[in-house]
């Protein structure tokens, strides 16, 4: 018995051995699965089981001053047949509400778009049914109600994202921070369970522009009549609320629709454009001559029938052979000009034109907004310079002219010009301003008994300057035919005054000049505003 | 003697360890059952039926002296024959597999049965013999089990019928089988194996084992199992995910959570330190069947308790490692915890035949 049990034990040791062994492979195994492999298992498992889905946050809403609502963002609700949803079902649902699909299989296979925006009233009747493997998703779109008013300027927020102007700019404040959700897959990798939140969506913030939508209407309205009635190809409009440096409209012609859905953009001609704008510089010369003693108001200056520089013959198109400073700008001399600008210098005259913002980035933050260029020299010759003083030689956009013009109503104060409500103006001054009232009288001259007289207005003083430029063709040179009218006015001469610019893009009719084609317009947009905005007439 | 109550003069065979850890085991079975079934209260209580019928069953069943057993082996052993013949005939086919004589109210896995009946009657064939076994012994041995298992693997059930051929071996080893025996033999075995793969494995048993070597190769096809079974495991990490939280079987990555792979929802949902607390219980469970078989009264006894507490061992053994991807995947439960009917209960038979092996030493000691 003794020595049987000793046999057997040893074969019980035996196997309690190879048991023991195979325990302890297994659990090592186990250890190392559950330790060791542990967070790349728990990262595999994941990326088979979690989906993550980002939760969009209502775009915030552009306003105008008055809470004018200029883009704002509605809530669609879309339904959608998710997998394994039957016909059956599909025929039960089209007797409730029209739908967009006409053919179907038997059973759905992927998610599918039943109806887009399913109404209210629908929305209610569906879920009152309870049809199952359908899914109403939501999903914002942007509707501006000024449409094609203020397209241009505030751009418009699409399928792909924001695609232009302020929706574009402003595209970081307006969207929000999206949030996250997370959803469990199964192996077939649907979704199958609600969405539980990670992270909160943070709605967009509101855009409060300081433009007044009234004042934009008409702008946009005026510009867009005389385009049609000079058949001509495009223009801009800009209104600037001089003392508080907003900008109070700022409208571009042609324009588009941005709620449609094959809108053709059109680009803001006001901020995008830079382009040779002419006579209009000449009272901005005129304010360094001043500044610089270069000419005093009483001065009679000899005003030759042409004048030769470095051969090229500058001829005005009356013989005025004896002007003042003021006159000169009046009649729009551009031998008197040139001779002014020569006095000024080169150095002086290009300075100034900084001061005036010119060639510099423009304070509002809008995309590919331009900044002009000016041709720098070491050495310049007489006919450069004195192109330069009458408006040539140097690109500027609309704005930066409208922004500039705005000098003379504030005293010689520039001011970085606003769209957004609560951005600080901040402003320096650029020329005395003594020579601000100066030039802003020779401004009323030209109004009074200069080259635009159709700029007046009944009851209100009004200053301004024609401009009428040559449009650069090709890389060459000039084109005789095709022109830019531009009218740059202030008005009333109080101290709370309006800054209005311009300019219309190839005038069709035998009128061409600033003083036809664009100071009527401004007249006709200054009195419209002046009304609403409860002007009192100083005039 | 502890192990005997004295109740009414009436005397109780019992094991106080065995049918505690079996019992808690039981217990820990049903609540890992409703967080692999995905809470299906359905499955639990008809689980709890099986565990309240099976904890009843080992009573009664280690209440009879292993003469009984002894005795009535060879007619137990022949009611299984007949079974798994008829099973063969008339059994109920499901996947592709005939596993299960329907009787209505309870489908039977005969192979279950015929897993316990062998190793007695093999145990009471071979307990009186000579030692070393003789040569004839062995080959006659050797037969039946090659035919019972045989019987089996063409139903197929491949991971029941090994556990079959394990069992027939282990009384083999256990009784006294010659080390020569078992050395030429394993010889022959290894030089045999490829003759086994061409002509014994079904091409998606062969697929199983080639995926073993490899999951990776293949992680959407056959390495599915193994992948999101390690991944389970794995995410449950030291401590586990929390009860009923186990992404892996809830979201139904993981296959089969009720049965095969009810370990790794367990891993989960528990993590290292559940699993540990899990194996001491096994581990326990089979220290006791040794600690018993060491003292039993007899060779036969001996060798029945050593053989089925290594059926009961392989079981476990062959579960893990599967699930840990040690092996190939072949289907086996891990016992006491899985769903399942016939091989639930088939374990409760032998751990009552265990105990009526164990308890009823003393007496026969007079």
């Amino acid at each position: 018995m003794k020595s049987k049990s000793k046999y057997f034990n040893w074969r019980f040791v035996t196997v309690g051995l190879t048991v023991s062994i195979c325990l302890l492979v297994i659990i090592y195994r186990i250890f190392s699965i559950q330790i060791i492999d542990s967070t790349f298992l728990q990262n595999e498992g994941a990326k088979r089981h979690i989906k993550y889905k980002d939760i969009i946050p209502v775009r915030g809403s552009i306003f105008d001053r008055n809470n004018v609502p200029l883009a704002v963002s509605v809530v669609n609700y879309d339904l959608y047949a998710l997998k394994g949803f039957k016909k059956s079902q599909l025929l039960k649902l089209a007797e409730l509400i029209e739908l967009d699909i006409d053919y179907v299989k038997e059973t759905f296979e992927k998610k599918t778009l039943l109806k887009k925006n399913v109404s209210k009233k629908n929305l209610l009747e569906i879920k009152k049914i309870k049809l199952k493997n359908t899914e109403i998703e939501v999903r914002y779109s942007r509707h501006y109600p000024l449409g094609d008013q203020i397209a241009p300027l505030i751009g418009f927020f699409g399928t792909d994202g924001a695609q232009e102007g302020l929706e574009k700019s402003y595209d970081k404040v307006l969207s929000g921070v999206n949030g996250r959700n997370k959803y469990f897959k199964n192996t077939k990798q649907e979704i199958i369970s609600k969405p539980i939140v990670v992270s909160e969506a943070i709605p967009g913030q509101d855009l409060h522009l300081t433009i007044d939508a009234t004042l934009q209407y008409f702008a946009y309205k005026h510009l867009a009549e005389a385009i049609e009635k000079n058949r001509a190809k495009s223009g801009t409009v800009i209104i600037l609320d001089n003392k508080n440096g907003e900008i109070l409209a700022m409208a571009s012609y042609p324009s588009y629709n941005p709620n449609h859905p094959k809108r053709k953009i059109q680009k803001n001609r006001a901020l995008v454009d830079a382009y040779e704008l002419g006579s209009v510089l000449k009272p901005i010369m005129l304010s360094k001559a001043y500044d610089a003693e270069v000419v005093t108001p009483n001065q009679i200056i000899d005003i030759p029938r042409r004048l030769n520089l470095n051969d090229k013959i500058i001829v005005d198109s009356r013989n005025h052979e004896k002007l003042t400073p003021t006159e000169i700008i009046a009649v729009s001399s551009q031998i008197g000009a040139s001779l002014i600008s020569l006095e000024v210098g080169y150095d002086d005259l290009t300075n100034n034109y900084y001061n005036f913002g010119f060639t510099k980035p423009v304070s509002v933050n809008f995309p590919s907004s331009a900044f002009g260029y000016m041709n720098i020299k070491d050495s310049v010759i007489d006919k450069e310079l004195a192109s330069l003083g009458y408006g040539y030689g140097i690109t500027i956009s609309p704005f930066q002219i409208a922004s500039a013009y705005s000098v003379f109503a504030n005293n010689g104060v520039f001011k970085d010009f606003t769209l957004i409500k609560d951005d600080i103006s901040t402003s320096r001054q650029i020329i005395s301003p003594e020579s601000a009232s100066y030039v802003l009288k020779a401004l009323q001259e030209v109004v009074q008994d200069g080259t635009a007289p159709a700029a007046n207005i009944r009851g209100f003083s009004v200053a301004g300057k024609t401009g009428t430029a040559h449009q650069i063709r090709g890389r060459s040179g000039y084109a005789e035919d095709l022109y830019i009218a531009s009218f740059a006015g202030i008005t009333p001469l109080s101290d709370e005054s309006l800054t209005i610019f311009v300019s219309i893009n190839n005038p069709g009719l035998n009128s061409y000049t600033g003083g036809a084609v664009a100071a009527p317009v401004f007249a006709k947009i200054a009195e419209s505003s002046l009304n609403h905005l409860g002007y009192f007439e100083d005039e | 003697m502890k192990n005997l109550l004295n109740l009414r003069n009436k005397t109780i065979y019992f094991d106080k360890y065995l049918f505690i850890s079996i019992s808690l085991l039981s217990i820990m079975g049903l609540v890992f059952l409703y967080s692999a079934s995905q809470a299906n209260t359905v499955v639990v209580f008809k689980q709890s039926i099986f565990v309240l019928f099976g904890l009843l069953l080992m009573f009664f069943l280690s209440q009879p002296d292993p003469n009984f057993y002894k005795s009535n082996s060879l007619m137990f052993f022949g009611i299984s024959i007949v079974l798994i013949v008829l099973t063969l005939l008339i059994g109920k086919e499901a996947n592709g597999a005939k596993r299960w004589l329907d009787f209505g109210f309870f489908t039977l896995q005969s192979s279950e049965i015929i897993k316990i009946t062998l190793p007695v009657f093999l145990a009471g064939y071979l307990y009186d013999k000579k030692l070393p076994i003789s040569l004839l012994n062995t080959f006659i041995t050797l037969i039946v089990i090659l035919i019972i298992v045989n019987l089996v693997r063409i139903q197929p059930d491949l991971g029941t019928s090994l556990v079959i051929l394990m069992s027939g071996i282990y009384i083999l080893f256990l009784a006294g089988l010659s080390w020569k025996f078992i050395g030429f033999s394993s010889i022959a075995f290894i030089l045999s194996l490829p003759f086994f793969w061409n002509n014994f494995l079904e091409p998606f048993q062969q697929q199983r084992i080639l995926t073993l070597l490899d999951p990776s190769a293949d992680p959407y096809g056959t390495g599915w199992n193994i992948t999101q079974s390690k991944i389970a495991i794995g995410s449950g990490g030291l401590q586990g995910k929390g009860y009923q939280m186990g992404s892996q079987a809830h979201l139904d990555f993981l296959p089969e959570t009720e049965t095969d792979f009810i370990f790794s929802v367990i891993a989960e949902e528990f993590g290292f330190i559940g699993v540990c607390l899990l194996l001491t219980v096994f581990i326990f469970i089979l220290l006791r069947c040794l600690y018993l078989a060491l003292n039993a009264r007899d060779r036969f006894c001996r060798l029945t308790i050593g053989g089925l507490s290594l059926i009961f061992l392989s079981t476990v053994l062959i579960n893990l490692s599967m699930v840990v991807g040690i092996i190939p995947v072949v289907g086996m439960p891990l016992p006491f915890i899985s769903k399942g009917g016939s091989s639930l209960l088939s374990f409760y038979i032998a751990f009552g035949i265990i105990i009526s092996m164990a308890s009823h030493k003393k007496l026969m000691q007079k």
